[in-house]
């Protein structure tokens, strides 16, 4: 186990090709879309065909840890439903970056899974997972220039929304969103 | 029906036989393009196994009907879970036992010459185009560049009945694992190799020899500065009957100069070789390279990797009458960006700087052979 956290954890360690795979598509069945899985190898031909699979299946390959001889991967479950982008207040990629270079003091809310913060994240960001936008969204100040961030902008979308919602004021959604980053990250993974 | 297992050995006699293969590579897309089982006879499909989990239905109009099949994988795993459906489907089909990684260990074994004072055997590592050779005389054998798989050479030895007695590197190889050092202390033989290299463990410097005599075997060093993939790469010409030419002249054409980065420099080297040290060779020596490119482009009629010097001058015109300007021109363009696998890596291990256990050997020669880049014509 690392202490990156998902929905569940498959152990595949000391199983050879092609079972690490066949047992993660299997697996990968009983969770949500969104959700992540993390796949326990030591077969190190898996990153190279988990990724491939990840590819012509749709789901999401967020990275792979080594810690010792075991190998962690972490894949997000694909075959969301994407809804039009509602949110009215938007800002791209490259203006956040200017805003962020210009010492001003915002909120990056980071929305994503607690893996896919962990592998890379605007320095600086505040991850909560969509999931647990709820029940943490008041250790938040309302009154904050806030700018909600995901992978590709529909996470971040519906969580912009659900922080008007609830009475935050100036709340802009960033699009395209991580996908494109292309300014500085950071990330937790040692 | 059922399954059959087949060996790489079984599979290359197949190849050489130029029987009309059908090959079901299960590996990853980017696996299967950067290297797999060549054979001009060889009809491929590339279908990952992660997409034939479910069942194999999908690909079946692709397959024939009429042809074995025979799937590969890396490692074996997947080709038999493949294999199996296949069989379940009625179809003839094998898999190759021990995937890529024992492709790319099997050496095949060819006498290539014999006279009254030796006898002379090339192994051809088909999985990557890797070539070395022992060269057999009396009671001895000499050993030409060997990989790492060291029991095959001191069986061969074992088959003639002789002794290694001798191995030489021509080079510090960048694309595998030398066999030399581990060879060396198995078998108690001297090991020579080009102090220029920069091995940092015990061996006989090439330097400090002309020529290396064994039973009734000369073997003259014709070390010239070439700066190839490393700092010091040497030829080896033997009995006036024999050149192991080590990357500077393949039987398609010359070696590639841009692994040590000074590719101009290297050319100039070259040039000197060739013009000054090969020109003085006769056009009946037969020239044995340490690599090829394509076995069945190269292979010649008598079933090995090597040509006589007249016809390789005779199909590279660069190797005569050409300026030394246009020469260096000629071979700096052809210096390719593409480089062997993990080659840094190799390198330091096979400078004895850095080691690596058996299993992180086989992952760092995975994959294809990039030394053998080079221009004809």
């Amino acid at each position: 186990m690392t202490n990156i956290q998902t929905d569940k954890v498959l152990d595949a360690k000391g199983l050879a090709c092609p079972m690490p795979i066949v047992k993660t598509k299997k697996t990968i069945n009983e969770l949500e879309p969104g959700q992540v899985l993390e796949i326990e190898a030591t077969d190190k031909g898996s990153t190279a065909d988990l990724k491939a699979w990840c590819e012509n299946t749709g789901h999401q390959y967020i990275g792979t840890v080594h810690k010792g001889n075991v190998i962690h991967h972490f894949v997000r479950k694909g075959g969301e439903e994407i809804k039009e982008i509602q949110h009215p207040h938007l800002i791209d990629n490259e203006d956040l970056a200017k805003k962020l270079g210009s010492n001003e003091q915002i909120i990056i809310l980071d929305v994503r899974e607690p893996s896919e913060f962990a592998f890379n994240h605007i320095p600086g960001a505040i991850s909560i997972p969509f999931g647990e936008l709820d029940q943490r969204m008041s250790n938040l100040n309302k009154g904050a220039e806030m700018f909600v961030i995901c992978r590709t902008g529909n996470r971040s979308d519906l969580a912009a929304q659900k922080l008007t919602q609830s009475g935050f004021e100036k709340v802009f959604n960033v699009v395209p969103g991580m996908t494109e980053w292309k300014g500085q990250t950071k990330s937790l993974i040692t | 029906m059922s399954v059959t297992v087949k060996t790489a050995k079984e599979i290359f006699d197949q190849v050489l036989n130029g029987e009309e293969l059908f090959i079901l590579d299960v590996r990853n897309t980017d696996d299967f393009k950067d290297w797999k089982i060549e054979g001009k006879q060889i009809k491929y499909l590339n279908v990952p196994y992660f997409d034939l989990i479910d069942g194999v239905e999908e690909i079946m109009d692709q397959i024939p009907k009429d042809k074995e099949i025979i799937v590969v994988c890396a490692k074996e795993g997947s080709s038999k879970m493949v294999a199996e459906m296949l069989s379940d489907k009625g179809l003839a089909t094998s898999y190759l036992k021990g995937g890529m990684k024992s492709w790319s260990e099997y050496l095949y074994k060819k006498e290539v010459y014999k006279d009254d004072k030796m006898t002379v055997f090339q192994f051809v590592r088909v999985g990557k185009g890797c070539l070395s050779y022992m060269v057999v005389s009396g009671e001895e054998a000499l050993i030409v560049d060997p990989s790492r798989f060291t029991e095959i050479y001191k069986k061969a030895a074992e088959d003639e009945d002789v002794k290694i007695t001798h191995i030489v590197d021509s080079h510090l190889h960048a694309d595998h694992i030398s066999g030399g050092r581990v060879l060396a202390e198995e078998t108690g033989a001297n090991y020579y190799l080009m102090k220029s290299e920069g091995a940092v463990f015990d061996f006989k410097a090439l330097e400090n020899y002309n020529k290396i005599d064994f039973e009734q075997v000369s073997l003259e060093v014709i070390a010239i500065k070439t700066p190839g993939h490393t700092p010091g790469s040497v030829s080896f010409f033997v009995n006036d009957k024999l050149l192991f030419s080590g990357d500077t002249i393949f039987v398609s054409g010359l070696g590639r100069p841009d692994l040590g980065g000074k590719a101009r420099e290297w050319a100039k080297d070259l040039y000197d070789t060739v013009y000054n040290k090969v020109s003085q060779i006769t056009d009946d020596v037969i020239v044995l390279p340490s690599h090829y490119a394509d076995f069945e482009d190269e292979v010649n009629r008598a079933g090995y990797i090597g040509e006589t010097l007249g016809e390789i001058r005779k199909q590279n015109e660069i190797m005569s009458n050409q300026s030394i300007e246009d020469f260096v021109e000629h071979v700096a363009q052809s210096a390719s960006s593409e480089t062997p696998p993990n080659f840094e890596e190799i390198i330091g291990i096979n400078r004895g700087v850095e080691k690596a256990a058996e299993e992180k050997q086989q992952e760092l020669e995975i994959g294809p052979n990039r030394c053998a880049v080079h221009h004809t014509h």
